[in-house]
């Protein structure tokens, strides 16, 4: 991404409407510019170009370990779903590693009538696809669901009334309900993260692409006077922190120098249900055995 | 609190597994012990067994006690077999596979006098590591050099599931495959299940269970037979490859003729491949050099196991894949100083001449494991015993046999933090233990880069409870026996015996903490909590082959020591010997690598058991965390529940379907578990993971699955080192009885 700062940020966007790589046009009289400058609905911060979330996860590296997992539920206070509700299918899940079945070539996957049997090929965590053209918020009839100017698929708690037409919008199921009220064991609460509010019961949750650390990498960005750089955002949403294998890389697809964007372009690139013209914003790096270009770091 | 990864540690670099995110959980667990207990009801068959209403039907047998009534208890029994001059009355168990708390334990037992301490390493990795001892004098497992290898063949290896470093072989593998070298390594996996490790590989090569030793002396054949194989590194750098004659006067068989009878069509029969992808595996490990082959740690757990270790490692030889770049590695200690050495004194000397229990009648290569244990100390139960992260009457094979053995044991002391059923069942004290975001330890890794690095575990939270860690318990108790146990510990407590280790990491000036002044050392050793020093040289033969001959030996000296020894013990031939362990060919096969067939089925139990160790809950000890109980032990399983796994043909031949609950029995136990249909698993074998079906060990922990542990036989030991069979149990499968199958669909 390259260094800019709020005063370039007008210059920056009237220059990307007139669709020409100009020099700041707002270099003059910026503090009239600044005050007449809309606020972004959901953030405070100076980037320069608007951000476009988007993540990769490469099936090449990932080995199902689930560590992305829990660390989502740790991360966002995701209440305990315990043995009853998961029975019910009442479970909370934001981040969920499912098996992928895809076709197949070992002897396993082409056993005949046994093929119903054949365990998956790969394994795919699956966060919310946070896609550019969502189902889920046509169908809200509170606008607690929209799609913020930041690309993500975001979701108003106290503005949810618990329809749940969301989740069945939704094709690839990201979305949960609070059947009920969300309990913790005394002791358990130590482990409440103060920075993501608990959702009370009634309203629809879902993965936010941990909206709060991207606020928190822009803050402190900020108060440094800088920009945030893609280094810093690489690895940023919980999920991503703590993969063992970094199979998960995180950033703004609009930054075509970020290390998201180059994989997004990889010839191994593939989202889910594509057919739908969702336009989901997670991308898969396809366990391609050939060589393709891999991560530029490496 | 959140745990996040350090990203100065080179094993981890930042990631984290599911294991380490749950730790707040173990922390901040609702059913952790919070005092001393102390038992106050007799403890037996009366108090076993599922007690209705569990945890509070456990914690009812205790009292809670003052450290210092705890802390005179065990000093009180201790001092008596002291000045009773039996010592060896005391038995230690320390789950631990190698670290400091091993060390004070193994200290302990050294100045006290008991020849009668068992550790960890002897369970999980022993045949791995008893054939690198065997065969190269290191008893260590070796690590490996992902990133610069081209291929590498897994026969039946759980790094990617099993393993307790599951993070840094995920990390590894992600090196193999971007391609350190700019090359793509391929993985190929052999095995009898299509496991977590074998999905993550590029191919699954499925072959029947408990062959991987044939499997690897058959790929040496082919490379010897088509002169593959590392002739300059064989010359130079092994023993045993020619038949060869001992100092005695003896000829032995060397490895080159011991191959002769395993040709790729034999092979191919006994592993159920054919003989053409036998020759063309071994011919691509020759060709993609530099490739190497890893050995399962749990999967060789199994009769012969050492053998088929053997055998890997040999192959690894023959690929000259010891000590060079994309090979194997001896992993290199951190320079951290010794503690003065420990001088028994003539109690102590006394007890530690007795021979270790299990070793009495017939001594097992390696020293006694666990298991082998448990049989020797339910026949003559010791006087104390100490258990250190061991519950071994729910995580061990019969832990009946174990249970026979505390409860007949004078006093049973426990550190677990945790009501487990161990504790809850036998011990007389239970003295918890910080949990480990509140102590001082180190953090020793486990070969994984086989360059040196030493972690600092440091407390992150003030302890929450009346608890207190037991390495200071332990300094603690040695300073008030007599002064022959005392001197052995000269330090205040666990944090300065380990300052007094990184004393040497400091004097070394090397690796990637360097200051001039120690305090400025420490400093930044504590903040950064991990020293490492990424140097590894390569080709260090003389550091690396530390057999007797100083190379590497296909027939193992050490092992024709052993046989010689077992010949005197048993008072008969050394040609002999195999006879008396029940086995049959020449003496000269039990020093090389083999392989030896899981005994012929039973009828009435016609399948093999394959338990194994999930990612989450492992063998059981995460089961009190519910982030990993929500986890299925197998991506796309059920979760809170045993899933027996088995293949489609299997389940017909039994008349059994998909989902059902259905009865799975074996020689010594039976279970109630739910039944799985996939093709991952070749026909006649059963999975199951272990870590469910706990009594104890709180809230979440109880009630749910069934502990597979319990029909693990450990019958099949292996007939030279004291390993016991985790896998191949004889079982059956069947429907449940009419009663049962009502009240499990009322469950």
């Amino acid at each position: 991404m390259s260094s800019t700062t709020r005063r370039d940020l007008l210059g920056g966007l009237s220059a990307a409407a007139l669709g020409l790589g100009l020099p700041s046009l707002a270099q003059e009289g910026e503090e009239q510019a600044e005050g007449l400058a809309p606020e972004p609905n959901d953030s405070a911060a100076p980037s320069a170009k608007r951000a476009n979330w988007g993540m990769v996860i490469d099936l090449d590296l990932c080995t199902g370990c689930s560590a992305c997992v829990v660390s989502c539920r740790s991360e966002n206070n995701i209440p305990l779903n315990g043995r009853a509700d998961e029975a019910r299918g009442c479970e909370i899940d934001w981040m969920s590693l499912l098996p992928l079945k895809n076709g197949g070539s070992s002897a396993a996957d082409s056993a005949g009538a046994e093929g119903e049997h054949a365990d998956p090929s790969e394994f795919i965590p699956i966060p919310c696809m946070h896609c550019d053209n969502p189902a889920c918020i046509k169908v809200c009839p509170v606008n607690a669901t929209y799609l913020n100017d930041e690309g993500l698929v975001a979701q108003i708690w106290d503005r949810c009334i618990g329809c749940r037409y969301c989740m069945t919008a939704c094709p690839y199921s990201r979305r949960s309900f609070n059947w009920k009220h969300p309990e913790w064991a005394e002791e358990h609460r130590n482990l409440i993260n103060p920075d993501v509010a608990t959702r009370p019961d009634g309203v629809v949750e879902k993965c936010t692409f941990c909206y709060h650390r991207i606020r928190t990498a822009k803050e402190k960005a900020r108060l440094d006077g800088r920009e945030v750089q893609d280094s810093e955002l690489q690895q940023l949403p919980a999920c991503a922190s703590v993969c063992p294998p970094r199979a998960i890389t995180f950033g703004d697809l609009n930054d075509p120098e970020s290390e998201v964007a180059h994989l997004a372009a990889s010839p191994r690139a593939r989202r889910l249900l594509e057919h739908l013209g969702t336009k989901p914003k997670v991308v898969y790096l396809s366990r391609d055995r050939r060589e393709a270009p891999r991560s530029k770091a490496r | 609190m959140r745990v996040e990864g350090n990203s100065t540690c080179p094993i981890n670099r930042g990631g984290v597994g599911p294991r380490g995110l749950a730790a707040p959980q173990v922390l901040y667990d609702p059913d952790r012990l919070r005092t001393p207990l102390k038992r106050v009801a007799p403890k037996g068959v009366a108090l076993g067994g599922v007690a209705p209403g569990g945890i509070k039907r456990g914690l009812e047998a205790f009292e809670p006690a003052t450290w210092e009534e705890a802390n005179a208890a065990l000093i009180d029994s201790l001092a008596i077999l002291r000045e009773e001059n039996r010592p060896e009355d005391l038995a230690i168990i320390c789950g631990r596979e190698r670290g400091l708390m091993l060390d004070l334990f193994k200290r302990f037992a050294t100045a006290f006098g008991t020849p009668n301490i068992f550790d960890g390493l002897s369970t999980a990795n022993a045949p791995v590591a008893l054939a690198a001892l065997a065969q190269q004098g290191v008893a260590e497992i070796p690590a490996y050099d992902w990133k610069r290898a081209n291929f590498i063949l897994s026969l039946g290896s759980g790094l990617l599931e099993s393993s307790c470093q599951l993070l840094a072989f995920a990390r590894t593998k992600s090196e193999a495959r971007g391609g350190g070298a700019g090359v793509r390594a391929r993985i190929l996996h052999a095995s009898p299940v299509r496991s977590t490790t074998a999905q993550n590989a590029d191919e699954w090569m499925p072959i029947k269970p408990g062959t991987y030793g044939a499997l690897a002396l058959g790929l040496a054949q082919v490379l010897v037979s088509e002169d593959l194989y590392d002739a300059d590194f064989v010359e130079q750098h092994t023993q045993g490859f020619e038949d060869w004659t001992d100092g005695d006067g003896r000829s032995h068989q060397g490895l080159k003729s011991h191959l002769e009878s395993f040709t790729p069509e034999r092979v191919a029969k006994i592993c159920g491949l054919t003989p053409e992808r036998i020759t063309a595996t071994a011919r691509s490990l020759a060709a993609s050099r530099p490739s190497f082959v890893l050995a399962g740690q749990e999967e060789l757990l199994a009769a012969g196991g050492l053998s088929a270790a053997m055998a890997v490692h040999s192959l690894n030889a023959l690929l000259g894949a010891l000590e060079r770049p994309g090979g194997l590695r001896t992993q290199l200690p951190a320079p951290i100083s010794p503690w003065p050495e420990v001088e028994p004194d003539e109690v102590a000397t006394a007890g530690l001449s007795n021979p270790q229990r299990g070793q009495e009648r017939r001594p097992t290569f390696g020293g006694s494991s666990l298991d082998a244990a448990a049989a020797a100390l339910a026949d003559a139960p010791p006087a104390v015993a100490l258990l250190y992260y061991s519950n071994p009457i729910y995580s061990r094979a019969q832990p009946e046999r174990w249970r026979r053995a505390l409860e007949q044991t004078g006093m049973v002391v426990s550190f677990s933090p945790f009501l487990d059923e161990t504790a809850a069942e036998c011990a007389d004290w239970i003295l918890p233990d910080d949990t480990w975001l509140e102590r001082w330890e180190d953090g020793a890794p486990s070969p994984i880069l086989g360059t040196a690095g030493f972690g600092l575990r440091q407390p992150v939270v003030e302890r929450l409870y009346d608890t207190r860690a037991s390495g200071d318990v332990l300094i603690e108790v040695a300073h008030a026996l007599d002064e022959g146990v005392a001197d052995a510990f000269p330090w205040k407590d666990t944090k300065s015996a380990l300052k007094k280790q990184l004393v040497g990491i400091y004097k070394a000036k090397r690796g990637s903490i360097v200051e001039k002044k120690g305090s400025t050392f420490l400093k930044r050793a504590f903040s950064e909590a991990f020293w490492f020093d990424e140097t590894y040289v390569d080709e260090d033969f003389e550091r690396t082959l530390a057999t007797e001959s100083g190379r590497f030996e296909f027939f193992s000296s050490a092992l024709w020591r052993h046989v010689q020894a077992q010949a005197t013990a048993l008072g008969i031939e050394v040609d002999d010997v195999p006879a008396a362990l029940g086995l049959e060919g020449p003496v000269d096969r039990l020093c090389l690598p083999d392989h030896r067939p899981i005994p012929a089925r039973q009828r009435d139990y016609p399948l093999l058991l394959f338990p194994y160790r999930p990612s989450t809950y492992a063998e059981g000890s995460g089961a009190n965390q519910p982030w990993l109980n929500e986890l299925p032990a197998w991506v796309g399983r059920e979760t809170w529940t045993s899933e027996a796994e088995v293949n489609p043909g299997t389940a017909r031949e039994a008349g059994l379907k998909n989902g059902q609950m259905v009865a799975l029995e074996s020689p010594v136990g039976r279970a109630v578990v739910k039944l799985r249909l996939t093709t991952s698993i070749l026909p006649g074998i059963v999975r199951l993971a272990r870590g469910a079906g706990h009594r104890q060990l709180g809230r979440y922990a109880r009630g749910w699955g069934a502990n597979v542990m319990e029909l693990v036989s450990g019958a099949h030991a292996d007939p030279l080192a004291g390993i016991v069979a985790l896998h191949g149990t004889p079982v059956r499968l069947g429907p449940l009885a009419p009663d049962e199958a009502q009240q499990e669909d009322r469950g």
